[in-house]
């Protein structure tokens, strides 16, 4: 009896669901064939001779060697961080403005937020040239205004790419600190109010902290979104001001140095897996 | 000591009338009761005396001061929501502390507040938890520890016991109201369930629409209620109408209410209110006769819904409900006519509460 009751309790054997395995077998298989295997190919010509296949140590050493990787991938990383930075800035403020409107405004606001990504990142970043260029809309304001003589250079340095990272990465820190700050207790403010304290205690002790979490995950996101980016440093930096992926373009269109590629993409997602384990870690503690 | 006094206060979201012109006055150290059905307004008034929200018009006092447009911070009222509302990221200890450290009290003094409001509500040895590591009835006790540690003029519970089950309920209730009587602290507590305010509270202001029915002691309110919404509200009630004819009698459409009343009310129509638990039930003889059409038993006592004669039903409540009377059976029902309280002549029309 004692046993039979036991094995009533204990969780039956799982049966193997066969529909489930044919829905999901096209897209195992093809992130498999498509995504995986280059992925192991791309680690495994980081540590092989190009020419005999043969396991060789020496384009870590190569990398580790020379100034320029070094160099090139330091800049990516502080380029990441302002570009973090500069997000989290702008944004904290702008999710804030929008969770405190009335909800019809909220709604527009969000929409014009989202809406930057309908508009093809290509055609974004073209337009900020417009916008920035010697004779664009900043430039002729400034001038018109007396503020200065000279153009000011927005355009083909870090500067330049530093607003369009910014303005495409936006959205990835908004739309989550927006979503943690609405879901926030209206009551656990009101009842800090009754307990006595003012708006900026309530701000930095209540409402600060129960966002946090969500701020540190999606700004750990915007800065491992900002480490690949391509499109926007290629035009806005004009090809001077190398980050990464540029790097990378070069390696393998202009010297056909793949093994090189390979070493420098191995480096940087040991880089942003690290911190995406960060990130998975912070999200689970924000829910 | 500290008396809330409302003076003609209004308080109107857009076009939608929350509380309209109500003044009231509740006493020092007594615990008192806003009850009311949902939509009544009862929240409003809670939120207008904590400084949550401010009137449209009128003027609302604190210990003989104005504090109509003086913000929540500053008023020195706790606060207990119905979700407890602790803060999740703080320990316990930190959730106490809270109110002491916006005062800037000493450290040694914040210590030993809090561990004397976590022994209050016999909670000793929780500082470091988390609140979703406590259970609801605990959450509430910290609330509440929360909102006395920084011994405010007024404590102010909304619906404290609602997201409770009904064993632990019992429990907190009794707590609550120990701890009021301990502390002497002028409470104010809302609710929309009258066995709750009855038991608890000193008074009861008795909310409907936004407007208060009738202020009064639970037993007045209970017995002598002035409308016919206060009378149904509070408890179950039988409604006798007819025209006064003598002193001591209700003349009905379908026979006489003996009733005992001293006022001039001869030859009116009125309205007289009998419990269900007044009412006895014999098998020979009573005032009106009837026929039992339900039984329902409810422990300590059975109900039963009587028809008379005349297609009109009375709501019996019979105590010792260990014998029965049968569905289907004759019954003559019977008063002592000292039970039945006539309602004030305009409470007894019938609203539409």
């Amino acid at each position: 009896m004692l046993g039979r009751a036991a094995g009533d309790i204990s969780p039956r054997r799982r049966r193997v669901r066969w529909d489930l395995v044919l829905l999901l077998a096209p897209l195992a298989l093809l992130t498999g064939i498509f995504f995986d295997v280059p992925l192991l190919n791309t680690a495994l010509w980081s540590v092989s001779d190009p020419a005999t296949g043969a396991l060789t140590g020496a384009h870590f050493q190569e990398f580790a060697q020379s100034a320029a990787y070094t160099r090139i991938i330091w800049r990516t990383l502080v380029m990441a961080l302002e570009v973090t930075l500069l997000t989290a800035l702008l944004g904290y403020p702008l999710a804030y403005w929008t969770s405190r409107l009335r909800p019809r405004l909220q709604a527009v606001v969000l929409a014009f937020i989202v809406m930057t990504f309908w508009v093809s990142i290509l055609v974004r970043t073209y337009a900020w040239i417009v916008i920035l260029g010697n004779g664009g809309l900043v430039n002729r304001t400034l001038q018109a205004l007396g503020l200065t003589t000279r153009p000011v250079e927005f355009l083909y340095n870090e500067l330049g790419i530093l607003i369009g990272m910014t303005n495409v990465l936006l959205p990835f820190l908004v739309l989550p600190l927006y979503a943690a700050m609405v879901r926030i207790d209206r009551r656990l403010l009101q009842v800090a109010q009754t307990l006595g304290a003012g708006p900026t205690r309530i701000f930095w002790q209540i409402f600060f902290p129960l966002t946090l979490p969500t701020l540190a995950a999606s700004a750990i996101f915007v800065f491992i979104l900002s480490l690949g980016f391509y499109i926007t440093p290629a035009v806005l930096g004009g090809g001077r001001v190398p980050l990464v992926a540029n790097m990378m373009d070069l390696l393998v269109n202009r010297f056909a140095r793949w093994e090189m590629a390979a070493v420098v993409s191995v480096v940087l997602m040991a880089v942003t897996l690290s911190l995406y384990s960060v990130y998975q870690w912070l999200r689970e503690r924000g829910a | 000591m500290t008396n809330v006094t409302f003076t003609s206060v209004s308080k109107a979201y857009g076009s939608v009338t929350a509380i309209g012109d109500i003044s009231l006055s509740v006493s020092s150290g007594a615990f008192t009761t806003i009850l009311g059905p949902s939509g009544s307004g009862k929240t409003t008034m809670l939120s207008l005396i904590a400084g949550i929200t401010a009137p449209s018009s009128g003027r609302i006092e604190l210990g003989g001061q104005e504090i109509t447009h003086v913000p929540a911070a500053r008023r020195n009222v706790g606060l207990v929501f119905q979700s407890y509302a602790l803060f999740p990221h703080m320990s316990i200890f930190d959730n106490i502390a809270f109110p002491l450290r916006v005062r800037h009290l000493p450290a040694p003094d914040i210590s030993r507040r809090v561990g004397e409001a976590l022994r209050l509500v016999r909670l000793t040895g929780f500082e470091s938890r988390r609140p979703h590591q406590l259970s609801g009835g605990q959450q509430q006790r910290v609330a509440l520890a929360r909102a006395i540690v920084f011994k405010p003029d007024i404590l102010l519970l909304d619906e404290p016991l609602a997201a409770l089950d009904r064993k632990l309920r019992e429990e907190v209730r009794s707590e609550i109201k120990a701890l009021q009587r301990s502390l002497g602290i002028t409470t104010i507590m809302v609710t929309h369930d009258q066995e709750e305010a009855m038991s608890l509270s000193d008074h009861i202001v008795l909310l409907a629409n936004g407007r208060v029915e009738q202020i009064g002691t639970p037993d007045e309110l209970y017995h002598r209620p002035k409308t016919r919404f206060a009378a149904g509200f509070l408890g179950l009630a039988n409604f006798l109408e007819g025209r006064l004819e003598q002193p001591n009698a209700i003349r009905g459409t379908s026979g006489d209410f003996p009733c005992r009343t001293s006022a001039g009310r001869l030859g009116r129509q009125v309205c007289g209110l009998l419990r269900p638990e007044d009412i006895r039930a014999d098998a020979d003889s009573g005032f009106v006769r009837g026929t039992i059409r339900e039984v329902v038993f409810l422990g300590e006592i059975a109900r039963y819904i009587v028809d008379t004669d005349s297609s009109r039903s009375f709501t019996v409540n019979i105590a010792g409900a260990r014998r029965r009377l049968a569905e289907g059976s004759a019954v003559w029902l019977s008063w002592d006519p000292e039970c039945v309280w006539l309602l004030p002549e305009e409470g007894g029309a019938p609203t539409l509460h």
